[in-house]
């Protein structure tokens, strides 16, 4: 038995090869890139922070995202939290829901509808109505789809790289 | 000495491998991003990957395509885990490890994270007498090897942790009915709804069987219709924003055909009662920014009732009755703290007072008492873990917890963890651990006033354990997910029951030592329209101190499991094989396997489902060994069971 032991743990040590990227990693460090060219309304939810809102049931998605606590975004630090479908989000700039049930996702998005919060969906490959950034896979890459009348009736404007980077835009 | 170089070696590696830099995508240019090959999420769950643990995790989907209607069913099919039945209960054995008259002491049983095992004889209920109806789990997480780091007494061989369904996740009712072999049928409702903030669920169901007939074994000979059972369950659940109260209550009555105990064969007094009730508060809230907390308050009261008709020595037909009450206050706090960069920091607190541990003991005939004991103790717990991401390829698990028992004092359990992420579909994990098992009320202070039973004068020590395991995962492209475990065991101050030469009386003693290991291979695929595929294979050894083959403990396990859709129709498939093993006697028990079917019919109206389960589908006869209060030497096990379900969901 410890021979076995003892040869895994020398294999282990064998140097390790990648070359893709993990899912949750790309889409969390997307969703900080969207927070960088998204621009909010003067007098938004708490100015002086900025919050991030994860509402999921997925554990990796959740961690990934809380990974990016501590960055800078807008000259303040990002705080990155857990929240549930009946927690308050007012204090929110944005709100991830992904991995939810729909019934409970569907109360979110009317409770923030008009808000000046941006939210991001997880689609995977569908548009979900009222979220104005979907995030997917495809052909092995991550990409989003913007919904720009949500992302306006919200007061929100977003840069034109991200109109030009998204797969698809509804305007 | 083994377990201290091992841990010296893990810790050496963690540091060589901190030197190595983090990377962070997010300094990546958007484009890049974008641009980047992305390994995509497993199809399988994901929090199992980076936990200390070799985790199974059966969800609801597997519950309903297999039809299980108790845990022990359910966890039945899991790789390594040995499940075996008395009449009376069914026993969890985790990596096969099962000794006789072990009450499921050995694992903790927690609902939502609040434990079900009582407080008197420290048991987990798994069949029957589980107090929850399957329909309303979400998912149970089974994890083998000492989780005492975390959940201290009791988490010695293995924790499982069964999820309720949200009511979100179900919203509206739904109603079924059974109907089957052996006089069986049952009925439920469920209901549940959400609004706003606010969300509750609902759910009562009865069940009774008449029993099966005939039932026989060697020594007791045919008795018909004598397993017997009843159960009703009762469970609510209001959720106010973070704050979620439950409340519980399930009763069974099962009729014991196995005269234990010398009490008279066929006579149908014989009939054990458990009943459990918690009555919950659980608040969940993040703290700040990066920090939750998680608090819960329960109230549990377990009730247990045991008629003993007769005495086969003395002749007698008295009727003994053995109670039990349990009543007691548990309180636990968590904070996970994630606010420091690469950590995850755990830090909890757990504090049970028993109200009553009452045990009592009379003869119904001569209305005399011959047991009344009522010791009551508490305990207090700490414990941090810290998962700390030392690189995108490791990741150390270090916890420790530290527990105060009034019956014997301190118990200090840590477990070291490193799991190296090979590549984005491989992961090791290079554990070990200790826990404990305090000696239960029922070892403590059973005694029957010079009959057959006396406490141990000097006390008991709690159990012990070391362990080691090594667990490799991999997710071939083609979605297959191959799972290896390799573990060792070392066990000692096993709590024994002994004679004593003095007098002839039984009592409990700190004795036995054990030592188990093995290995588990696993290949299971899970296709996008709905096909599933689990094949698993366990090679142990257990042995005790003097050399001898564990009891109940096989030397192989081997699964399969199969669903299939076809076209509306849903085809659930279970083969379990059980080797060879040494029944109490010396004698050796034959190997079985056994074959289990459940057929879901296309969905009628669009709202009720009807489906057809077939237990021992070949009508195989089998037996486990027997336990120390048995004659026999092994207890037959249930022939061929059919029963016919609807559900109807409004």
């Amino acid at each position: 038995m410890r021979g076995i032991l003892l040869a895994i743990l020398l294999l282990a040590l064998a140097p390790p090869t990648r070359a893709a990227l993990e899912e949750y990693e790309v889409k969390a460090a997307v969703i900080y890139h969207l927070s960088l060219f998204a621009e909010w309304p003067p007098g938004s939810p708490r100015e002086g922070s900025f919050n991030l809102c994860a509402l999921t049931e997925n554990e990796s998605m959740a961690e990934a995202l809380s990974r990016l606590g501590g960055k800078t975004v807008k000259g303040v630090s990002l705080m990155a939290w857990r929240k549930r479908p009946t927690s308050d989000l007012s204090i929110c700039q944005m709100v991830y829901l992904g991995d939810m049930n729909d019934a409970a996702r569907g109360r979110v998005i009317a409770q923030l509808a008009g808000q000046p919060v941006l939210t991001i969906g997880n689609g995977g490959g569908a548009q979900i109505p009222g979220i104005m950034v979907s995030l997917g896979i495809a052909g092995e890459r991550v990409y989003f789809d913007i919904d720009l009348p949500a992302v306006q009736r919200g007061g929100l404007r977003l840069d034109a790289k991200l109109l030009r980077l998204a797969r698809s835009v509804v305007k | 000495m083994h377990l201290k170089l091992y841990c010296l070696w893990l810790v050496g590696v963690a540091f060589l491998a901190s030197t190595f830099a983090h990377a962070d995508l997010t300094a990546l240019p958007l484009e890049a991003l974008l641009s980047s090959e992305v390994i995509s999420a497993s199809r399988f769950p994901q929090q199992a990957r980076e936990a200390p643990s070799a985790v199974s995790i059966i969800t609801a989907r597997e519950i309903r395509e297999h039809g299980w209607r108790s845990l022990a069913e359910a966890l039945a099919g899991v790789r390594g885990v040995l499940v075996a039945n008395d009449h009376a209960y069914s026993y969890l054995g985790p990596r096969g490890l099962l000794r006789p008259s072990d009450y499921n002491t050995h694992v903790l049983i927690m609902l939502d994270g609040v434990r079900l095992n009582d407080n008197v004889y420290t048991q987990g209920p798994l069949g029957a007498e589980f107090p929850l109806d399957m329909e309303g789990v979400e998912r149970i997480e089974y994890v083998p090897g000492p989780g005492a780091s975390i959940y201290g007494n009791n988490a010695f061989l293995g924790v499982v942790n069964v999820i309720t369904r949200t009511a979100a996740a179900q919203p509206g009712g739904e109603a079924g009915a059974e109907l089957g072999s052996a006089g069986w049928r049952r009925a439920r409702v469920g209901m549940s709804d959400a609004n706003g903030n606010r969300d509750w669920l609902l759910s009562l169901s009865h069940g009774r069987r008449d029993g099966s007939s005939p039932y026989s074994d060697g020594v007791v000979g045919n008795i018909n219709r004598l397993d017997g059972e009843e159960n009703t369950r009762l469970y609510a659940r209001l959720g106010l924003g973070d704050l979620k109260i439950s409340a519980l209550l399930a009763r069974r009555d099962k009729a014991d055909p196995t005269a234990p105990y010398d009490t008279l064969i066929g006579d149908p007094r014989s009939r054990i009662r458990d009943q459990h009730g918690h009555l919950g508060l659980a608040w969940q809230t993040e703290l700040t920014a990066g920090m939750t907390g998680d608090f819960l308050a329960d109230y549990g009261d377990y009730r247990f009732r045991g008629d003993y008709p007769g005495d086969r020595t003395t002749l007698s037909s008295d009727l003994k009755r053995d109670n039990a009450v349990g009543r007691w206050l548990n309180l636990q706090a968590r904070l996970t703290d994630r606010r420091l960069a690469g950590h995850k920091l755990v830090w909890g607190a757990e504090w049970q007072q028993d109200l009553e541990r009452r045990q009592h003991g009379e003869n119904i005939s001569t209305a005399s008492t011959y047991l009344d004991s009522n010791q009551s103790g508490h305990l207090a717990g700490l414990y941090l873990q810290d998962e700390w991401r030392l690189n995108d390829t490791w990741l150390l698990n270090l916890g420790t917890r530290y527990d105060h028992h009034s019956s014997f004092g301190g118990a200090f359990n840590p477990r070291l963890g490193l799991i190296q992420r090979v590549t984005p579909r491989t992961t090791l994990k290079y554990l070990a651990g200790t826990a404990y098992r305090a000696a239960n009320a029922y070892e403590l202070f059973y005694e029957d006033a010079g009959g057959s039973q006396k406490v141990n004068p000097s006390g008991l020590k709690p159990e012990r354990i070391r362990t080691l395991e090594f667990v490799a995962e991999h997710e071939t492209a083609s979605n297959w997910l191959l799972t290896g475990t390799l573990f060792q065991y070392r066990i000692r101050d096993l709590i024994t029951q002994i004679s004593d030469p003095a007098d002839g009386l039984l009592m409990f003693t700190n004795q036995d030592t054990l030592q188990s290991g093995g290995i588990a291979l696993q290949a299971e695929r899970r296709w996008a329209n709905g096909e599933h595929l689990r094949l698993s294979v366990s090679r142990l050894r257990s042995r005790d101190g003097q050399g001898n083959r564990v009891s109940l403990s096989p030397d192989l396990l081997a699964k399969a499991s199969a669903n299939l859709p076809l076209g509306g129709w849903n085809l659930g498939l279970e083969c379990h094989y059980v080797g060879p093993r040494r029944d109490s006697g010396g004698g050796e028990v034959a190997g079985y396997s056994v074959v289990h079917l459940n057929l879901i019919a296309p969905r009628l109206a669009d709202h009720g489902e009807l489906s057809l389960r077939i237990r021992n589908l070949f009508d195989r006869r089998y037996s486990d060994p027997a336990g120390d209060e048995h004659t026999q030497t092994a207890i037959t096990q249930e022939g061929r069971v059919i029963e016919a379900r609807l559900a109807w969901h409004f």
